[in-house]
C-alpha cells in the first residue's frame, strides 16, 4: 500500500502497508487441560489491554508496580468470570482463579492467571463463550487450546465469533470405557484406606486360628479359596452400593461413610490380633464392602459421568476398581503365602503390622469424625 | 477440508512454542516496577473524551474526536490496537447505519488499514454516490485503486480532487497514477515543478509529494536523487515509517547494510522496519540478527493465526531474503498479489521466481505486466530473466 496523504485542513494521515508487528494486535491466550469434569490451565492477558481498558496504574504515575497489580487481582478475577463462561447442557461450569503471576512474551508483558473450570459432569460436549475486551477493542482475538488425551484442539474467538462448542476427544464408547477403567484403577491405587482394608483381610489368608494361635494351612488351594471368597464379597458389595448411588440413591453423608471405612480398617486389623470373626469373614467383608462402595461413588460423582453413557462409564469404573484390586492381591498374596511358613510371621509380624494398620486407621477415624487434619497424608 | 483447517490451526498454535514453554514468575516485592506505560498527553485526552462520551452517548462530535485521536496514535506509534479501539467505538452505530460522513470516512480508513479493500471501497462508494465534497473520499479510493493496479479508476478519482483539494494534492495523485502508466519521467518532472511552486503548502502535503518523488526517482534509477528526497522527508518528520522503509529498501538494493542498521536501529517496534533491520543484520552477520529474525517469525505466525493479510508482502520478503524458504515465500507473495499489485509486489514475485528457477507460477503475473506500461529500472531485466527460464 502506498503512502497517502488524504486530507486537508490539518487532517492528514499516512497509510502504511503494514502496522506494528512488534506492536501486535490485541490477543489473549487460554490454555486448558481437560481431565474428567475439570478444565485446568491458564489465561494470558496483555498488560497493555488491561491498562487501557480497565486502568491498572492506580497512582497514575505511568509506572505499574507489582503491588498495584496485585491490588487488581479481584478485578481481574471478576473479568475472567464475567467474560469466560462455560456451559454444559443446562448447567453452568464454575470458574475459579488462583493468584496471578507475570510472564514476558515476545509480544509484551502478560498477566498469567491460573484457571480452573469445574463442570457438573464428565466433559463430552460443552459450549464456551468468550467476550472479553470486544466492546473496547473490536480487533481483539483470543486463542483457546484445550488438551485432552494428548490431543489439542484450538479455537480462535473474535468479535464476530464468540461461542464455540468443544467436543472432548473421547469420541467413542470404547474410549469412554477405557477412560473410566483407568479412573477406577487409579482410584483404588491412591485410595490407601481401601488397600489397607483389603490387606488386613489378606494378611492371615494362608493361616488358620486354632487354640489361641495362628497356624499354617495345609494347602495352597484352601488359601486361594479363602482369598477368592473375600475379594468376591468385597467386589460384589461395593459394586452394589456404587451402582445404586450413581443411579440416584442417597445414602449416609460422605463424612459418615469415610468414618465407617476407617472403622472397617481398624476392625479388620484388630481381627488379626484377636480373631473374633473367622468363618464368616466374607460376610464381614461384604457388609463393609457396601460402605466402601459408597466411598467409591463419591469419587465417581466427583469425576462426573457422561449422561448418555452412564452404564458404560460405571461398568468401566468398576472394572478398573477390580483390576486395581486384583493387581494388589497378585503382588501381596504370594508374599503373604511365602511369609506364612515362618513362625516369626505367624507369631509377631502379622500382629505387629496389623497393629500399625489399626493405628493409622484410628488417626483417620479421629480426623474424619472430628473433621480435622492430624497428618498431611500426601 | 474442515479437518485440514483444524490441523493447520493446531500446528500453528503449537509452533508458537513460547506459549507452550512459558515461564511465569512472581516479582520479589510489591514495590518492584513491572511495567512502564507509554503514557502520552493524547491518552489522557482520550480518557477525558471517553468519559464525556459516556455522559453524552451518541454525540458524534466527541466520538469523531476520539476516533481521530486513536487513528493518529495508531499510526504514530505503529500500534494496531488503536485501530481496534476506534472500530469498537464506531461498531454500535454501524449496525444502524446512522453515522455522519466523517465517521464513515474513519470507518473506511480502519478497513483500508487492515487491507479489507473491498469493504473500504464499498463504504467510500456510498459517500461518493452522494457526491461528497470531502476530498478524503476520492483520495482514499484513488490510493486503493493504485495499489490494486486499477489505474483508470484511480485516475478518475484523482480528477475528482481538482475541485475539492489543493493543486499540490491533485497533482501528486495524478502524477502517481501516470508514473505507473507509461509517463514516469514526465510525472516526475511535473510533480517536481509543482512542488517548487507550492512553497506555502501544508507540511503533510509536501511530505507526501516529496515521498512520491523519491519513489519515482528509485524507479527511474536515480538512486542518489531518491536518497536526497527521502532525507528531506526525514528532516520534516524523522518518524515517517513509510519513508524509513523505502529508504532502507534503497540502501539494501545497493548493499549498504551498515547504513540500514544505523538508520533503523531505534525502530524495532515497527514491524516493517524490523524486517529491514533483520535483512541488513543478516547480511552483515550482526549479533542481533538472530533475535530480530526470531521476533519477526513469532509475530508472523501469530498474524497467520489471526488470519491477517496486512503483512503478506513483508512476510514473503522475510521468507525469501532471510529464511531462504522459496516455497513459502512464493505462496505468500502469490496470496499478496491478489490484493496488491504495486511495483514492489511485482518485483518480489519475479525475484522469487528467478531464484527458484521456475516461471510457471508467475505466468499470469507476467501476462498482467505485459498489458501495462509500467516503468522501473529493474523490471525489464527481471522480466527477461523470468521469460528465459
Amino acid at each position: 500500500m502506498s503512502k497517502i496523504c488524504y486530507g486537508l485542513l490539518g487532517f492528514i494521515a499516512m497509510v502504511f502497508s503494514g502496522v506494528g508487528l512488534a506492536h501486535q494486535s490485541s490477543h489473549s491466550q487460554i490454555s486448558l487441560q481437560q481431565a474428567g469434569n475439570l478444565l485446568e490451565g491458564e489465561w494470558y492477558i496483555a498488560i497493555d489491554d488491561l491498562e487501557r481498558s480497565e486502568g491498572l496504574d492506580i497512582n497514575g504515575d505511568g509506572e505499574l508496580s507489582w503491588g498495584e497489580l496485585v491490588k487488581k487481582q479481584g478485578l481481574i478475577n471478576a473479568l475472567a468470570k464475567a467474560h469466560l463462561r462455560v456451559q454444559q447442557s443446562q448447567s453452568t461450569c464454575v470458574l475459579s482463579t488462583s493468584d496471578l503471576m507475570l510472564d514476558k512474551l515476545s509480544t509484551g508483558l502478560y498477566v498469567y492467571l491460573p484457571l480452573k473450570i469445574q463442570c457438573p459432569r464428565l466433559i463430552r460436549q460443552i459450549s464456551i463463550n468468550y467476550d472479553f475486551l470486544f466492546s473496547f477493542d473490536a480487533q481483539h482475538k483470543a486463542i483457546l487450546n484445550i488438551k485432552s488425551n494428548n490431543v489439542t484442539q484450538s479455537f480462535i474467538f473474535n468479535n464476530q465469533k464468540r461461542v464455540f462448542s468443544y467436543n472432548s476427544s473421547i469420541e467413542n464408547n470404547f474410549q469412554t470405557l477405557f477412560e473410566f477403567i483407568g479412573q477406577g484403577v487409579w482410584h483404588i491405587w491412591i485410595g490407601i484406606d481401601h488397600i489397607l482394608f483389603l490387606l488386613s483381610l489378606l494378611l492371615p489368608a494362608a493361616l488358620i486360628f486354632n487354640q489361641g494361635a495362628w497356624l499354617k494351612k495345609q494347602c495352597l488351594k484352601q488359601t486361594l479359596i479363602n482369598t477368592t471368597k473375600i475379594v468376591s464379597a468385597f467386589t460384589l458389595a461395593h459394586s452394589i452400593t456404587l451402582a445404586l448411588s450413581v443411579f440416584g440413591w442417597e445414602f449416609i453423608s460422605s463424612r459418615v461413610v469415610e468414618s465407617v471405612i476407617a472403622s472397617s480398617v481398624i476392625i479388620a486389623a484388630l481381627n488379626n490380633i484377636k480373631p473374633v470373626v473367622q468363618q464368616r469373614l466374607w460376610l464381614l467383608t461384604f457388609i463393609f464392602g457396601l460402605i466402601h462402595g459408597m466411598g467409591f461413588a463419591s469419587v465417581l460423582n466427583g469425576v462426573g459421568l457422561p449422561v448418555d453413557l452412564e452404564v458404560l462409564a460405571l461398568s468401566g469404573f468398576n472394572i478398573g476398581v477390580e483390576l486395581g484390586q486384583l493387581s494388589i492381591v497378585a503382588i501381596a498374596l504370594p508374599v503373604i503365602y511365602g511369609l506364612s511358613r515362618w513362625s516369626f510371621y505367624r507369631n509377631t509380624m502379622l500382629q505387629f503390622s496389623s497393629l500399625v494398620i489399626a493405628g493409622i486407621a484410628v488417626i483417620w477415624l479421629i480426623e474424619r469424625v472430628a473433621d480435622i487434619e492430624i497428618f498431611n497424608w500426601i | 477440508m474442515y479437518w485440514v483447517m483444524q490441523w493447520i490451526l493446531v500446528m500453528a498454535v503449537l509452533s508458537i512454542a513460547e506459549y507452550v514453554n512459558a515461564k511465569p514468575y512472581v516479582p520479589e516485592s510489591g514495590d518492584e516496577i513491572v511495567y512502564v506505560f507509554s503514557s502520552s498527553r493524547e491518552m489522557q485526552n482520550i480518557n477525558d473524551l471517553r468519559n464525556a462520551l459516556l455522559l453524552n452517548p451518541g454525540n458524534f462530535k466527541i466520538l469523531n474526536k476520539i476516533v481521530n485521536l486513536y487513528l493518529k496514535l495508531g499510526r504514530e506509534k505503529s500500534d494496531p490496537r488503536y485501530f481496534g479501539y476506534a472500530e469498537a467505538l464506531l461498531s454500535p452505530y454501524l449496525i444502524n447505519n446512522n453515522l455522519p460522513e466523517q465517521s464513515i470516512i474513519h470507518w473506511a480508513d480502519i478497513l483500508q488499514h487492515r487491507h479489507d479493500f473491498d469493504q473500504a471501497l464499498k463504504v467510500l462508494n456510498s459517500l461518493a454516490d452522494k457526491r461528497s465534497e470531502n476530498p478524503q473520499v476520492y483520495l482514499m479510493r484513488a490510493i486503493i485503486h493504485i495499489s490494486r493496479g486499477e489505474y483508470d479508476l484511480a485516475l478518475n478519482n484523482c480528477k475528482s480532487l481538482i475541485t475539492r483539494a489543493t493543486h499540490l494534492v491533485t497533482v501528486s495523485c495524478v502524477a502517481q497514477v501516470k508514473s505507473l502508466t507509461g509517463e514516469l519521467q514526465k510525472s516526475f518532472e511535473l510533480l517536481r515543478q509543482t512542488l517548487d511552486l507550492s512553497k506555502d503548502s501544508d507540511r503533510e502535503e509536501k511530505i507526501w509529494a516529496i515521498t512520491l518523488l523519491g519513489d519515482m526517482a528509485v524507479r527511474i534509477g536515480k538512486f542518489s536523487i531518491a536518497e536526497k528526497y527521502y532525507q528531506q522527508v526525514l528532516m520534516l518528520n524523522n518518524h515517517d515509517y513509510y519513508v524509513l522503509a523505502s529508504y532502507a529498501d534503497l540502501l539494501l538494493k545497493q548493499h549498504q547494510f551498515d547504513r540500514v542498521i544505523s538508520l533503523l536501529r531505534e525502530f524495532t517496534y515497527v514491524d516493517k522496519l524490523l524486517l529491514r533491520l533483520a535483512q541488513a543484520s543478516f547480511k552483515t552477520g550482526d549479533d542481533l540478527s538472530e533475535k530480530y529474525i526470531a521476533q519477526l517469525e513469532s509475530g508472523y505466525r501469530l498474524n497467520e493465526l489471526r488470519g491477517e493479510k496486512v503483512h503478506l508482502r513483508d512476510q514473503a520478503i522475510f521468507y525469501f531474503s532471510v529464511k531462504s524458504n522459496l516455497e513459502k515465500a512464493l505462496s505468500l507473495a502469490k496470496r499478496n498479489w491478489k490484493f496488491q499489485k504495486e511495483p514492489a509486489d511485482i518485483k518480489l514475485l519475479l525475484n522469487i521466481s528467478i531464484n527458484s528457477g521456475n516461471n510457471l507460477e508467475v505466468k499470469n503475473v507476467v501476462e498482467w505486466i505485459s498489458r501495462q506500461l509500467l516503468e522501473d529500472i529493474e523490471l525489464d531485466s527481471m522480466l527477461n530473466q523470468v521469460v528465459s527460464l
